[in-house]
């Protein structure tokens, strides 16, 4: 039909750029680390950072997802502390771990379907529904712990987020890996990530080609509610504990690193690629800030610098070459 | 023929009062009142009252600006930070000249300029405002942290007046909100400006083809959002007494709640001046409800996420219904 | 569509240089020499924005200059225990010889804890517990029966026996020390003042404001309400605005933890009666002491005591418990002589 294979040439050769230049930043970011703070770079150190922002690096697969439909989720730091204690407090109530762990599962993807229903069939804009859905989480998450926190994890569960393979490699960075390369191929290669592409740039258009514009949105939030559930498997491993504030504000940082990564905060363009290296642009600055001893607070205004930055580079780079 | 006009005007003005944003709002907040006076002892005293009005000053304040900006089909998510840094100004101001004026007029000041920069990011930088100020929100609060982090700042009693003092009897922070909303209505209705905003809120496009100057109206709203966040701050700290560095974060949720609850759309081009008056008295009183019926702490943010979920639902559905009258 | 391949191959193909070039700078060891002979100790608050924290910050300062060992102290802003965590792991590949923390939550560090003793760091806590298996000491500012004694026996002192309802107002319900505070003082209730009823407790999460906002929503709910216990310095000021702001200053009197720096007004117009605290700069300056005992391996229980400078020996109060020292009573008359 109409449908195109979305993937206009010309923006390719921005994407091209951007790419290399982020690549590029990355490495003499780590390099200037390397050599001006002792003991920074090793192999083991830089691979034990990936501990950190692997939760933040599944949040921003799914946000890169969500902003090139031209919405926009700030709800998956909420939703991941109530998928947490959702686990937690489920098992504590005697319910097996596996068990809850699929109910943490089952919860977040609904939860994250239930954000695409509102925006999707009530037509909301998806910033006031998921600043309130954000509200709604934390706040479920709260009644659930009854502001309390359970961690009585087993060794096989906190291996997940705490294990090391031979010793150097975190335990769940291959699986962030695998679905790097899963979420890639559904952007790049499929009819539902061309569709993704298609809402953003002209959702109208889409809808007159025959596309079912709700279920994609459904889809999408879904997804990204599936994304969170596993991120809060992997920090609820991690830290072995389920709280009801863990990873408050931690939308910020993951909007920052998709923004920087070139997705365009109105839709219709952004990459993968482009979201891992923003993600790691701006986890090893703030990791390497707080190794040579400066305090995490800058940490706080650089990612709303870089945020800021980001968009403004987007916006009027594609200016410039249009 | 004459009588049909008449009684057929009568009636599309009773329609257009039907559906006039704040009604809901407004008639839920009296069902509730009274409820609440009904069944839970120690509601209807006045210093409960008055208390309320009082605590949900600050909010009110600034929520009475947001409201402008979203009106004008924008968001203002760095309210908390700038809160809590104008307080910073204030006292700093405050430990060297005392009294209350001179702290005041910087933090309004300050604010004023932080309103100034989000708006020209958002006007001629071409950032989404929810950007623009999500990135606001962190760099103020991480500059704050990184400035104060090590302990609380205190001002001596002079400089709480406007926290805490009474001036006829009624709590300056009632005041102060009572002002600002009298200034809030001049604005939107005596002058062109006012106009501007909601006409640019509700139709951009529009806006642009005749002309209205977008990026000067844009700028306008937020710097006010900011000098009300100068203002609020001299309420905040003086009732609070002493400022963490952590201090008023989560704030900005409660005023966009306060705004939407009120029944200003936030998409745009539909609201009125007293929507975050109501929305914060709103909030104030179902916390305070909440509060005196002893329903544990846990549950307030669920429930402020629900109200907004459900509000905002509604304003959907209040929206398709008129269009679908016309 | 092939072009699309082509073209997305070319910039993989950067992408894979870039990753190269990084990763032969990694393997080339970039690996600067740990210039510092003294060791390095890794000293963690609950979190940075509080007084409180910053006096044992400069307890600590103190200890090292006098030990010769080099302080990081590292920890975050507000109450966060995976950013706490992230810390612990950030020392280790810091590579800091010693760990000192203030955990906010006993299981949930000990992993991080565990890892740090695996790479052969000392852990010891201090003013809040790690899980006892994640560490071999705790220093205990006094003991949690002491405080929970004390509180409630100035409480009982300011409202003439202690008969009626009370309410508790702490910092969060996860916290160690908070949790044996709380259960200290309900059972010596229980025995020595029967008729005091801790009715309700309530949670600040450490910010002024909200402990202000339920204390004056709860007294208002419950205007029977005989006095307020706080334990958790910055909810003490809340508190205190709060019973102010109602006008009863004085009716409903106010005892528990204090920080003398942010309660001084309220001791001195008799909001509050009486405020319990330790010395934090004392308390930092002890657990350093300590890291440095595990570090020249003189740590030993069987002694009885550790060596701790200028406050002399501390005491074992068990296998792995040192305590500090007794707790200070702040009233009207010695508060002036405390600045922290």
């Amino acid at each position: 039909m109409t449908v195109t294979t979305h993937t206009p040439p010309r923006r390719l050769g921005s994407l091209l750029n951007r790419s290399v230049l982020l690549a590029a930043f990355f490495v003499i970011e780590l390099a200037i680390f390397g050599f001006s703070v002792p003991n920074y770079l090793s192999v083991d150190g830089v691979l034990d950072t990936s501990r950190v922002f692997i939760e933040a690096g599944l949040l921003s697969l799914g946000m890169t997802l969500v902003i090139i439909t031209g919405g926009i989720d700030l709800s998956v730091a909420a939703l991941l502390a109530l998928v947490s204690v959702v686990i937690g407090f489920s098992h504590q109530a005697g319910v097996p771990l596996p068990l809850a762990m699929m109910l943490g599962v089952i919860v977040g993807t609904g939860c994250g379907l239930l954000n695409g229903a509102i925006v999707a069939y009530l037509h909301l804009h998806p910033l006031v529904v998921t600043l309130a859905t954000m509200a709604l989480f934390r706040g479920a998450a709260y009644v659930i712990s009854n502001a309390e926190a359970f961690s009585s994890y087993p060794e096989w569960f906190t291996n997940i987020g705490g294990y090391y393979i031979a010793g150097t490699v975190p335990a769940q960075l291959p699986v962030f890996v695998l679905i790097c390369v899963v979420v890639w191929v559904i952007l790049a290669k499929t009819a539902f990530g061309r569709a993704i592409y298609g809402l953003g740039e002209n959702e109208m258009a889409v809808q007159f080609s025959g596309v079912n514009v709700e279920r994609v949105k459904l889809k999408v939030y879904g997804l990204m509610g599936l994304l969170v559930s596993i991120a809060a498997i992997i920090e609820t491993s991690r830290i072995s504990t389920s709280r009801a504030n863990m990873a408050v504000g931690l939308e910020l940082p993951v909007i920052a690193a998709v923004v920087l990564g070139g997705t365009k905060i109105t839709g219709g363009y952004g990459t993968v690629t482009g979201t891992i290296f923003g993600l790691l642009i701006l986890w090893y600055l703030q990791d390497g800030l707080q190794f040579a001893g400066i305090s995490a607070d800058w940490g706080l205004v650089i990612t709303g610098a870089f945020l800021i930055l980001g968009v403004l580079v987007n916006e009027n780079l594609g200016k410039v070459r249009d | 023929m004459m009588a049909q006009t008449a009684s057929a005007e009568r009636a599309q003005s009773r329609a257009r009062v039907a559906i006039r944003p704040e009604l809901a709002p407004l008639v839920f907040l009296v069902l509730l009142s009274a409820i609440l006076g009904a069944t839970t002892t120690g509601f209807l005293a006045v210093d409960n009252l008055v208390s309320i009005v009082a605590q949900v000053a600050v909010v009110g304040t600034v929520a009475l600006a947001v409201n402008l900006v979203i009106l004008n089909g924008e968001i203002d998510v760095s309210t908390g930070s700038l809160l809590a840094t104008c307080s910073l100004v204030f006292g700093a101001v405050a430990n060297s000249t005392g009294g209350v004026l001179w702290p005041f007029l910087a933090a309004v000041g300050f604010g004023g300029v932080i309103g100034i920069i989000n708006g020209s990011l958002v006007a001629f930088g071409g950032i989404p405002s929810i950007i623009a100020t999500l990135g606001m929100l962190l760099i103020l609060r991480g500059l704050l942290l990184v400035k104060a982090a090590v302990g609380v700042l205190a001002i001596d009693p002079p400089s709480r007046g406007l926290g805490i003092d009474f001036i006829l009897g009624i709590p300056v922070p009632v005041l102060i909100l009572v002002a600002v909303y009298v200034v809030a209505e001049i604005i939107v209705r005596r002058t062109t400006f006012g106009r501007d905003v909601i006409a640019i809120g509700s139709n951009g496009r529009a806006a642009r083809f005749i002309g209205l100057p977008i990026g000067r109206v844009k700028v306008i709203c937020f710097t006010l959002s900011g000098i009300c966040c100068g203002i609020a701050s001299g309420v905040f700290f003086g009732q609070i007494g002493q400022l963490q560095a952590t201090a008023a974060t989560g704030f900005e949720l409660r005023v966009i709640a306060a705004v939407v609850l009120g029944g200003t759309s936030i998409i745009g081009g539909s609201g009125s001046v007293i929507a975050p008056v109501l929305g914060a008295v709103l909030v104030g009183v179902i916390l305070n409800g909440l509060a005196l019926n002893a329903v544990p702490e846990t549950l307030e943010q669920f429930i402020l996420g629900l109200l907004i979920l459900t509000a905002i639902s509604l304003d959907a559905i209040r929206q398709r219904l008129s269009l679908r009258r016309r | 569509m092939t072009d699309t391949l082509k073209e997305m191959s070319t910039s993989r193909r950067e992408v894979l240089v870039g990753l190269a070039v990084g990763a032969a700078a990694l393997a080339g060891g970039v690996r600067l020499a740990n210039a510092a002979d003294r060791p390095v100790i890794g000293m963690i608050p609950k979190y940075t924005s509080d007084p409180y924290f910053t006096a044992v910050r400069k307890g600590a300062e103190e200890a090292c200059k006098e030990l010769n060992c080099d302080l990081l102290f590292d920890g975050p802003a507000n109450q966060d225990v995976t950013a706490q965590a992230d810390i612990v792991d950030r020392m280790i590949r810091q590579k800091v010889s010693a760990i000192s923390i203030a955990a906010s939550d006993p299981s949930a560090l000990a992993p991080a804890a565990k890892r740090a003793a695996a790479r052969g760091i000392k852990v010891s806590s201090w003013d809040s517990d790690l899980d006892p298996s994640a560490r071999p000491v705790f220093l205990n500012m006094s003991e949690f029966s002491a405080i929970g004694q004390t509180i409630a026996d100035l409480m009982a002192k300011a409202t003439d026996g202690g008969k009626g309802d009370f309410l508790l107002v702490t910092n969060s319900f996860t916290s160690t020390n908070m949790n044996n505070w709380r259960e200290n003082i309900k059972s010596y209730a229980k025995t020595k003042y029967p008729e005091m009823i801790v009715k309700a407790e309530l949670s600040g999460d450490a910010d002024i404001e909200k402990s202000k906002n339920v204390t004056l929503n709860y007294l208002r709910a419950n205007p029977n309400t005989r006095g307020v216990i706080v334990i958790d310095g910055n909810a003490a000021v809340g508190v205190a605005e709060a019973v102010d702001q109602l006008g009863l200053a004085g009716k409903v009197p106010i005892a528990g933890i204090g920080v003398p720096s942010t309660i001084r007004p309220y001791i001195k117009s008799g909001t509050v009666s009486a405020a319990v605290l330790w010395d934090p700069v004392d308390l930092g300056y002890g657990a350093i002491y300590i890291s440095k005992a595990q570090l020249d391996g003189k740590l030993d229980p069987k002694t009885g005591f550790v060596d701790a400078g200028r406050l002399g020996k501390m005491k074992f109060i068990a296998d792995d418990v040192v305590l500090l020292g007794p707790p200070t009573v702040f009233t009207k008359e010695n508060i002036d002589k405390y600045d922290f």
